[in-house]
C-alpha cells in the first residue's frame, strides 16, 4: 500500500508538470522564466517549496529527538524573520532590475552591475560548486526515505531513480511554469501531510498534553533550551537563512513574479508556513523520546519513520513518503533548472560568438538538465552517506557572500575589485573551516558556540569593503541602470 | 517615516526578541506547548503581521525602491 501511495503520487506529480505544458508560450523565456508572470500565490507557493527540503520533515525531527525544543528557535524561527526581510529589501529590487535589464541568471546580474567577466567566471564556478552537494543530498534522501519506510523491501537506488526520472520528466518538458506548479502542489502536499501525521501520533498517544506531560518526566532538558544550545550559537546561527540571498534557484524564483505586488503574499505568508511546516516535526521530534527512546546520532533522524511504523503504518507511511517526496522534490527541480539555466545562459550563450535563437536555448537548457540529473543520480550510488554533512556547509558559502549582492544594490562605491576579493575571501576561508570542522560533530569556532559561517560572513564583507574603497569608483553610466 | 525604514526597524526588534534568554530555563506552558516554543511561534505570527502592516510596495516605481 505505501508503494501504492507513493507511486500514484508521483503520477500526480507527472501528470500536472505536463498539463502546465499547455498553458507555455514556447518560447526561451517562457521555459527559463515562466514569461515573468507567476501571480502571488504560486510565487509563495514556489519560493517556500523550493526553500524547504526533506530536513524540515525528517531532519528537522531528528534534531529535536537530540537537542529539544531549541530547534524551532534556531532553524524555524530566525528563517521566519530573516528570510522575509531578504525577499523585501533584496528580492524585490532584484526583481525589478531583473525586468528592467532583461536577466535570466545571477551570473548576468553581478557581470553588468560590476562589469566583470572575470567576477561572473568566478561566481559561476562557486554558485554551481555549492549547489551539486544539495542536488545530491535531496536524491539519496529520496532513495534513504524510501527505503526506510518499507523496511528495506525497496532498494534506495530505486528511490532514487524514481525521484530523478520524474523530476527529469517535468523540468525539461515543462521549464519554469512546469517546476512552478508542481511545487506549489508539492508544498500543500507536504505541509499538509506534515500536519497530518502530527495529529495522527499525537492522538494516538493521548493528546499534546499528556505526551508533553511524559517527556517532562523522562527527559525534562528537552523541553527548554538549556545547555544543549548555547546562545552565541542561537545568534549566530542566524546567519545561515541569509544564504535565501544568493541561491541561484531562489534568484529565479524572484525573477518570475508578475507584478512588484506578487511578493506581498510572500512577504506575509512565509512566516506562517514555515510555523506551520516546523511546529509539527519539533513536537513530534521531542515526544518521540519517550515513546521510542534510546536512538543516538544519525540513527536519530529516522524517528518520524519509527513512529509511523509504531502508530500507523500502511496508510500513514505512503502518505509521509509522499510528503517527503514532495520537500525533495520541490527542492530539486528548481535547483537542476537552475543549473541547466546557468550553464545554457552563462556559459554557452554568453562565450559562444553566434546568437541563439530562444528555441535553440531551450534545447541546450533542457540537454544540461537531463545530463546533471543523470550524473547527479550515478554519483548517488557511490557517494557516502556522510555527504548529509554538506548541507549545512552548502547553507554556510551562499550566505557568506550575501555582503555582495547588499553591495550590489545598496551600495554605489562598490567595485568588481571588492567583489572580486569578497568572493576570493569566502572561498578561502570556507575551505579553511570544512577542513577543520568536517570530523568534529557540532563544531563551532574554538568552541565558543560561534557559527563559521559568521566568521566567514563577516570577513567577506570587509574585503568587499576594504577593496572597494582603495579602487576607482564605478563609471556613472553604468550606476544609473541600478540605482 | 518612510515603509522600509519602519520595516527594517520593526524586524530589528523582532531579532532581538528573537534571543530570548529569559526562558531559556523556563519550563512553563503557554498554549498547551513549552514556553521557548510558543514564544518563537507567536515570533513568526509577529512578522506576518510587521509585513502585512507596515511593507509597502509600489508598484509604479520601476527605479529599484521597494
Amino acid at each position: 500500500m505505501t508503494l501504492a501511495i507513493i507511486i500514484g503520487y508521483l503520477a500526480l506529480v507527472l501528470a500536472v508538470g505536463l498539463l502546465s505544458r499547455r498553458l507555455s508560450t514556447g518560447t526561451g523565456e517562457d521555459w527559463f522564466l515562466a514569461t515573468r508572470n507567476i501571480g502571488p500565490f504560486v510565487l509563495l507557493m514556489t519560493l517556500f517549496g523550493t526553500h524547504m527540503t526533506a530536513f524540515s520533515l525528517l531532519g528537522a525531527s531528528g534534531e529535536a529527538y537530540r537537542t529539544g525544543i531549541g530547534v524551532f528557535a534556531l532553524m524555524a524561527s530566525a528563517s521566519a524573520i530573516v528570510v522575509p526581510a531578504i525577499f523585501y529589501f533584496i528580492g524585490l529590487r532584484l526583481w525589478r532590475l531583473g525586468k528592467k535589464n532583461g536577466y535570466v541568471t545571477q551570473v548576468q546580474f553581478f557581470r553588468d552591475r560590476f562589469q566583470s567577466d572575470r567576477l561572473g567566471l568566478l561566481l559561476f564556478v562557486i554558485l554551481v560548486a555549492l549547489l551539486i552537494p544539495y542536488l545530491l543530498i535531496g536524491v539519496m534522501a529520496g532513495g534513504l526515505t524510501l527505503n526506510e519506510i518499507t523496511n528495506g523491501s525497496v532498494p534506495q537506488w530505486a528511490g532514487s531513480l524514481m525521484v530523478c526520472a520524474v523530476v527529469m520528466a517535468y523540468v525539461t518538458f515543462g521549464g519554469l511554469r512546469g517546476t512552478a506548479w508542481v511545487n506549489t502542489l508539492q508544498t500543500i502536499v507536504f505541509m499538509v501531510l506534515g500536519g497530518v501525521t502530527f495529529f495522527w501520533i499525537v492522538s494516538r498517544l493521548g493528546g499534546l498534553e499528556a505526551a508533553l506531560d511524559r517527556v517532562a518526566v523522562d527527559n525534562p532538558d528537552l523541553l527548554i533550551r538549556g545547555a544543549r544550545i548555547q546562545p552565541l550559537k542561537l545568534l549566530t546561527y542566524a546567519a545561515i537563512p541569509m544564504s535565501v540571498g544568493m541561491f541561484p534557484h531562489i534568484f529565479m524564483h524572484w525573477l518570475t513574479a508578475k507584478r512588484a505586488q506578487s511578493f506581498r503574499l510572500s512577504l506575509v505568508g512565509y512566516p506562517i508556513c514555515v510555523a506551520i511546516v516546523w511546529v509539527p516535526s519539533v513536537l513530534l521530534g521531542v515526544i518521540s523520546t519517550s515513546d521510542i527512546p534510546g536512538l543516538s546520532g544519525p540513527a536519530a533522524n529516522s524517528v518520524m519513520v519509527l513512529m509511523i511504523d509504531k502508530h500507523a503504518p500502511e496508510l500513514l507511511a505512503g502518505l509521509l513518503a509522499a510528503g517527503v517526496f514532495a520537500a525533495i522534490m520541490s527542492s530539486l527541480d528548481s535547483q537542476t533548472l537552475s543549473l541547466g539555466t546557468m550553464f545554457t545562459q552563462d556559459i554557452v550563450r554568453h562565450y559562444r560568438k553566434a546568437e541563439m535563437d530562444g528555441a535553440a536555448q531551450v534545447r541546450v537548457g533542457r540537454l544540461f538538465v537531463l545530463a546533471l540529473i543523470v550524473v547527479t543520480f550515478l554519483i548517488s550510488l557511490v557517494a557516502p552517506r556522510s555527504i548529509f554533512k554538506l548541507g549545512i556547509w552548502s547553507f554556510t558559502g551562499y550566505a557568506s557572500l550575501l555582503p555582495l549582492v547588499v553591495a550590489a544594490i545598496y551600495w554605489k562605491r562598490a567595485t568588481s575589485g571588492g567583489a572580486i576579493a569578497s568572493v576570493l575571501t569566502v572561498a578561502v576561508l570556507w575551505v579553511f573551516f570544512f577542513v577543520r570542522a568536517w570530523a568534529v560533530p557540532g563544531y563551532t569556532v574554538g568552541g565558543t558556540g560561534i557559527m563559521p559561517v559568521a566568521v566567514i560572513l563577516a570577513a567577506g564583507a570587509l574585503a568587499l569593503i576594504l577593496v572597494s574603497l582603495v579602487g576607482r569608483p564605478p563609471e556613472r553610466a553604468v550606476l544609473e541602470r541600478f540605482f | 517615516m518612510n515603509s522600509r525604514r519602519l520595516v527594517l526597524i520593526a524586524l530589528i526588534v523582532l531579532f532581538v526578541l528573537h534571543h530570548d534568554l529569559w526562558w531559556w530555563d523556563a519550563d512553563d506552558r503557554l498554549f498547551g506547548m513549552p514556553i521557548g516554543l510558543t514564544w518563537h511561534i507567536l515570533l513568526c505570527l509577529a512578522v506576518a503581521l510587521t509585513m502585512a502592516l507596515f511593507a509597502r510596495i509600489d508598484e509604479s516605481d520601476p527605479g529599484g525602491e521597494p
